[in-house]
């Protein structure tokens, strides 16, 4: 009860100072959003700067995302398994989560495609998937997911995807003479080909948190009520 | 548009405080869910849409069903129990006794379901998580053992006695105890025997022992749980005499 009140009382004490302190206004930004627009051609202006102006960030963001994952899946296989898996059976999530999810599919791939024109990108395109695919574990029986999870080897692949997106850093400096140079479609703004490498970079992206996501999913069914 | 920021924000501060608070942890999925779909909605009103999509599906779905996935399982607790007259006794379908409160109070607090087995013919089960009904039971390898619940003494009926002491550690009395001629026998039991004969016996007392509840060496956070719960009971002296006087009387 203590702590929860000093915790109460700090915030309060952080809103308090932050109320008479922060003023946003006097940050001015150097750098005009018309010289973006203009430079990177995508319209959504977060792409721009995650996927071009700050790759560096989400570079290592992919790195530490594959790293957590990496680990729970391998912390997680210590555990034992939960044995008598049962689907409950309920008949309106039985008929709908099939058609549902070859909307979340679409959606996702939309969100991952159109990335740089309007607002959405990589990440939440993957958790979308990912998250997607969870509804099909309340209808599926564990035995055939637990066959497509190894089948498709998408906890080996996913590893490769930070190492496909530092290619593409190298591969930039060999030609062009600076990491992640971007060598992209430079349309017109708003069009599906602009945005610089914002498409490629956004499908990597949301494949690695798809597989992530699923990953942690999937361990989490398999092993559930252990932790 | 201020003054609707200005209510978001607030919701945001009472749907966190109230996330603060909750004791059940399926309640605090559900007020985290709360709080991430009025995140979304913050961060949506202020412009960035992007923010926004990724507190919707993180915040508000992935983290919840990550959440109710761990838990949901987590919550069934298995319970055999032996029945046992004023600890854990059945009463017109309903079970009922001192135990039966503390361990529901606990678990209520704690936010488990639970599943309740009798066990007959002394059979030992496997697959449980909680064993009880006036168990005297010391420390082994096949499980762990709570702290004492409630004191007791051992007493010796009869000449002869047919159950030697060990035979009772962690075996339950399920057999007919009313009617036995000799016998070794714990208080309750033995207030049991009295009130069913209606009258006393010579007796001879043995040693101090305790009740005490069995734990499976698989879950050690809920033994460790249920002995911070009962430090807590036994330190609110009135309520524990209170339900003892209720109970056992």
């Amino acid at each position: 009860m203590i702590k929860k009140f000093f915790l109460i009382l700090i915030l309060i004490m952080i809103s308090f100072i932050s109320w008479n302190k922060f003023n946003l206004s006097q940050y001015i930004q150097p750098y005009l959003p018309q010289e973006i627009l203009k430079d990177n051609t995508s319209l959504n202006m977060v792409s721009a700067i995650v996927l071009d102006y700050r790759i560096y960030d989400t570079l290592f963001e992919v790195i530490v995302f594959t790293v957590a994952v990496t680990g729970i899946s391998k912390y997680l296989m210590k555990l034992p398994e939960y044995g008598d898996y049962k689907n409950e059976k309920d008949s309106v999530v039985e008929t709908m989560i099939p058609i549902i999810f070859q909307i979340i599919v679409l959606i996702s791939l939309y969100i991952a495609i159109t990335g740089h024109i309007a607002p959405g990108g990589g990440f939440s395109a993957g958790v979308i998937l990912g998250t997607g695919l969870l509804g099909v574990s309340f209808v599926k029986p564990m035995e055939d997911i637990e066959k497509i999870f190894v089948k498709s080897k998408i906890e080996k692949l996913k590893v490769l995807v930070p190492f496909i997106i530092i290619i593409y850093a190298i591969s930039g400096y060999i030609f062009k003479g600076v990491y992640f140079y971007n060598f992209g479609f430079f349309g017109e703004p708003g069009t599906l080909f602009s945005g610089g490498s914002a498409i490629i970079l956004n499908l990597l992206i949301a494949f690695e948190v798809f597989s992530g996501t699923w990953t942690i999913l999937y361990k989490f069914i398999k092993h559930r009520g252990q932790l | 548009m201020s003054y609707f920021i200005t209510v978001l924000l607030i919701l945001t501060l009472i749907s966190s405080l109230i996330l603060l608070f909750q004791k059940n942890h399926l309640d605090a999925i559900i007020a985290y869910g709360i709080f991430g779909a009025v995140m979304t909605v913050v961060l949506f009103v202020l412009n960035a849409p992007d923010v926004a999509i990724v507190e919707a599906t993180v915040g508000s779905a992935f983290i919840f069903f990550i959440y109710l996935i761990a838990v949901k399982k987590v919550s069934k607790i298995k319970i055999y129990y032996y029945e046992t007259p004023y600890l854990f006794e059945n009463k017109k379908g309903n079970t009922e006794g001192f135990e039966k409160y503390i361990l529901d109070e606990f678990l209520k607090k704690n936010g488990f379901e639970t599943e309740y087995i009798e066990i007959k013919n002394n059979d030992v089960p496997e697959d449980f998580d909680i064993i009880v009904g006036g168990i005297i039971a010391k420390e082994s390898e096949k499980f762990f053992i709570s702290d004492p619940i409630l004191p007791t003494k051992m007493i010796k009926i009869g000449k002869d006695n047919i159950y030697h002491i060990s035979n009772y550690k962690y075996k339950g009395i399920s057999e007919d105890f009313t009617h036995q001629e000799n016998i070794i026998l714990d208080l309750v039991r033995l207030k049991y025997r009295v009130y069913k004969k209606g009258h006393d016996e010579k007796n001879e007392f043995l040693e101090n022992e305790d009740y005490r509840f069995i734990f499976s060496k698989k879950n050690k956070k809920l033994l460790d749980d249920f002995n911070i719960y009962l430090s807590e009971l036994k330190n609110d002296e009135k309520t524990y005499n209170s339900v003892i006087r209720r109970n056992i009387g």
